[in-house]
């Protein structure tokens, strides 16, 4: 169905997809689709060690602003 | 045709905006017009000439496979929808610079700074660091010290490396400074400053152990607290007994944010830097799309002149120095910046998932850094112009008496009272607004006024206050980042000579490098703290030259990779930007080394203040300090000499380099990586699963 509230909510949730990429809350939900898509035999991460191993990759290296 | 219809209209648009800007000048402009010959500019750049530099110079090919596909390890490496590529680039090189030097840089009026910021944007800071990006995404993701390194050979990497070093420890002593500054007697901000840290370590508690990974929510909810805490500090200025806790002078301060950097640098990073980071980013974001939808709603007249008397005779209060080559150096950020080029060589080239995205990501996102300074012109010029200079002009310049100061500032033609500064302070919910130096606070005053005005009158100081927070914390994620990365630089140097030192995990080592680089950047934070002048007019133009001094070497690095790969008639595109900015550069540092102006050079300042200590004229209380900063002018110009020298160093081995790929003799051959197709479907991903 095509209607003003429908193309509403197409915005809204491509907004929400776009920030959740740029904020980086779906990181782990593209390492799983990538480690299943890839390397289906290796032992996958939980989402706690995924993200403490993001972390601490993160901020091993330069990354600053101004 | 339809699209050429449209670049058409814009041109015309466009030209009639800029000229609208520049020939208009008895009569006050509407915001608007520079708001319009922004956007127009920007697009017309980012539609004709980025493109035109993608498809000539680079020649992008979009069947090549980036790094991103080639290594895509689901982790740091991996192919990124375009749209995501460019809002993650964009959070990661914005930060308080293209907001603070613009402001400061309105003591010109608004027309220099805003040509610059467009003029400079457009042909220098998007190009650079789309070109950066291009070249890293290239090369494997690597960062500009490792290209210069590999492209230039050892003497212009070493450089590099070195000039990278001194400019983040100059930036967060700056940064620190303009935090300080707002923060000094404002019982308010203080208690909101403070609140973040125990925030973001909440925050970072509950996004590893509560909800893990769980980004946006662990944002959010570190939103709503920092705006709760933005509204408690507002009863605690009020409250009898709480509200002196929190009412401080600038040394202690200082010692504070020290302290601070240096806890920040050697906790994980999980417990307080990686979660403000997240706050950060998100904060970020929202503001920028809030304050541009309030300035385009409300569009306010800009009170500022066009040029101030200040831009023909640099006697400028806020910083010493003509327009050139001042207004370029103390813009900074907002229309070139050296720092973009290490973020365009780190993560971002590591998730473009085709090369046709990489002008939208490098060009695009610097068009909107550059759009964050035009709105900082904004905020600032909306000011009544003697209000904005009292606000932005140090004790030591105006006196540090209210009827002084005022009498001073309109003196200038700027006319302001005492009662309407005092009313405005009552207003923001601050005991006073004089000489509230380093941009933050009336940068907050204009935001504040834009906001209340779009969304609500009376909440006014609360608005004040939260643009102060919004300040607060990009700074402080400037201060606990940059003092890790210095860290890192220094552990990376140490263990050249002790490789036990270069373990970064060794404990000893974290110490002693963290020690050496927060006392490197807390000195001049505590300099300037003294400083009767405010500080900023001493650390902010060094701090532009030094970021300039990286952009210079950016670019350098990027004419030498155009060079080797045959592409010399193209070499222009680089180097003209390079020749501007090493010129103004080079002109700055010159001055700031030589001049015998006591307000302008350091040496001269220096010299000036041991006379008048040695023939005993000096107040106690200036006489106190005053051997610190006689010291401290002349390690400001040594530094100076540094900065010149290593730009100098690096320009001479790309020429060098160059000259010797054009005779045919050897040079290091080009670190490109072998073509390999690409199997991925760019636009076919997802923005996120």
């Amino acid at each position: 169905m095509a209607g003003p509230g429908n193309s509403m909510r197409q915005f809204l949730s491509s907004g929400l997809s776009l920030l959740r990429g740029v904020t980086g809350d779906d990181a782990y939900d593209k390492y799983v689709a990538h480690m299943r898509a890839n390397q289906p035999e290796e032992r996958l991460m939980s989402a706690q060690e995924f993200f403490r191993a993001q972390m601490e990759q993160k901020w091993s290296c330069i990354n600053g602003c101004c | 045709m339809y699209a050429r219809l449209i670049a058409a209209l814009l041109a015309v648009v466009g030209g009639f905006a800029v000229a609208g800007i520049a020939l208009q000048r008895d009569e006050p402009i509407n915001s608007l017009w520079i708001v319009t010959a922004a956007v127009c500019v920007y697009v017309l750049g980012y539609r004709f000439y980025a493109k035109w530099i993608e498809t000539r110079v680079f020649v992008v090919d979009a069947t090549r496979a980036t790094p991103a596909e080639r290594l895509n390890n689901g982790r740091d490496y991996l192919p990124t929808h375009r749209w995501v590529v460019f809002g993650h680039h964009f959070a990661a090189i914005a930060g308080a610079g293209p907001l603070v030097g613009p402001t400061l840089a309105m003591q010109f009026g608004y027309l220099p700074g805003t040509l610059w910021l467009l003029v400079g944007a457009v042909l220098g800071g998007c190009v650079q660091d789309m070109t950066i990006l291009f070249m890293s995404t290239r090369r494997n993701g690597k960062s500009l010290g490792q290209m210069a390194r590999d492209e230039l050979g050892p003497i212009g990497g070493t450089a590099a490396v070195l000039g990278t070093l001194m400019i983040v420890v100059i930036i967060i002593a700056v940064l620190g400074l303009v935090i300080v500054n707002a923060m000094k007697h404002s019982p308010w901000a203080t208690f909101t400053v403070f609140a973040t840290i125990p925030i973001a370590i909440f925050v970072g508690y509950f996004m590893r152990h509560w909800r893990p990974g769980r980004v946006l929510e662990g944002s959010l909810l570190g939103l709503v607290l920092l705006i709760l805490a933005v509204i408690g500090g507002g009863w605690i200025n009020g409250h009898a007994t709480l509200a002196p806790l929190f009412n401080w002078e600038g040394v202690p301060l200082a010692g504070f944010v020290i302290g601070y950097g240096w806890i920040a640098a050697i906790l994980p990073v999980w417990l307080l830097l990686a979660p403000r980071d997240y706050i950060s980013t998100f904060l970020k974001i929202a503001v920028v799309v809030l304050l541009a939808v309030a300035i385009i709603a409300i569009h306010p007249d800009i009170k500022m002149p066009a040029l101030t008397q200040f831009a023909k005779d640099g006697t400028g209060p806020i910083f010493a120095g003509k327009i050139f080559p001042f207004v370029f150096i103390t813009i900074a950020c907002g229309a070139l910046s050296g720092f973009h080029a290490l973020v365009s060589s780190g993560t971002t080239p590591k998730l473009v998932a085709n090369e046709k995205d990489i002008r939208l990501a490098g060009y695009g996102s610097m068009a909107i850094e550059s759009f964050v300074g035009v709105m900082a012109v904004i905020a600032a010029t909306l000011l009544d112009p003697g209000v904005y200079f009292a606000i932005n002009t140090g004790a030591g310049v105006v006196g540090a008496a209210a009827a002084d100061a005022v009498a001073t500032i309109s003196g200038w033609g700027f006319p302001v009272t005492v009662d309407q500064m005092q009313q405005l302070a009552k207003d923001m919910g601050e005991s006073t607004l004089f000489a509230r130096t380093g941009g933050a606070p009336s940068l907050a005053v204009g935001m504040a006024s834009i906001f209340s005005s779009a969304f609500g009158k009376g909440l006014i100081a609360l608005w004040y206050h939260f643009a102060i927070m919004f300040e607060a914390i990009f700074i402080l994620t400037t201060v606990d980042a940059g003092t890790r990365v210095g860290r890192f630089m220094v552990q990376d140097a140490l263990g050249q000579i002790w490789p036990s030192l270069g373990r970064t995990s060794w404990y000893p080592s974290v110490l002693l490098s963290s020690t050496l680089i927060v006392a490197g950047w807390g000195y001049f934070l505590y300099v300037g703290v003294i400083d009767p002048n405010g500080g900023i007019n001493i650390l902010w133009p060094l701090f532009g030259i030094a970021n300039q001094m990286l952009a210079a070497i950016a670019l350098t690095v990027a004419c030498g990779i155009l060079v080797k790969s045959g592409k010399l008639r193209y070499v222009w595109v680089t180097a003209l930007p390079l020749a501007w900015i090493a010129l103004v550069t080079t002109t700055a540092a010159v001055q700031k080394i030589f001049s015998p102006d006591a307000k302008l050079g350091f040496f001269a300042a220096a010299n000036g203040l041991e006379a008048q200590l040695t023939a005993g004229t000096l107040a106690p209380e200036r006489a106190a300090v005053a051997p610190t900063l006689i010291f401290n002018q002349r390690l400001d110009g040594w530094l100076t000499v540094l900065f010149l020298l290593i730009m100098w160093v690096v320009i001479f081995e790309m020429l060098r380099i160059s000259f010797r790929h054009l005779a045919g003799k050897p040079v290091p051959p080009s670190s490109e990586a072998a073509y390999t197709a690409t199997r991925l479907d760019a636009s076919a991903l997802p923005r996120s699963h």
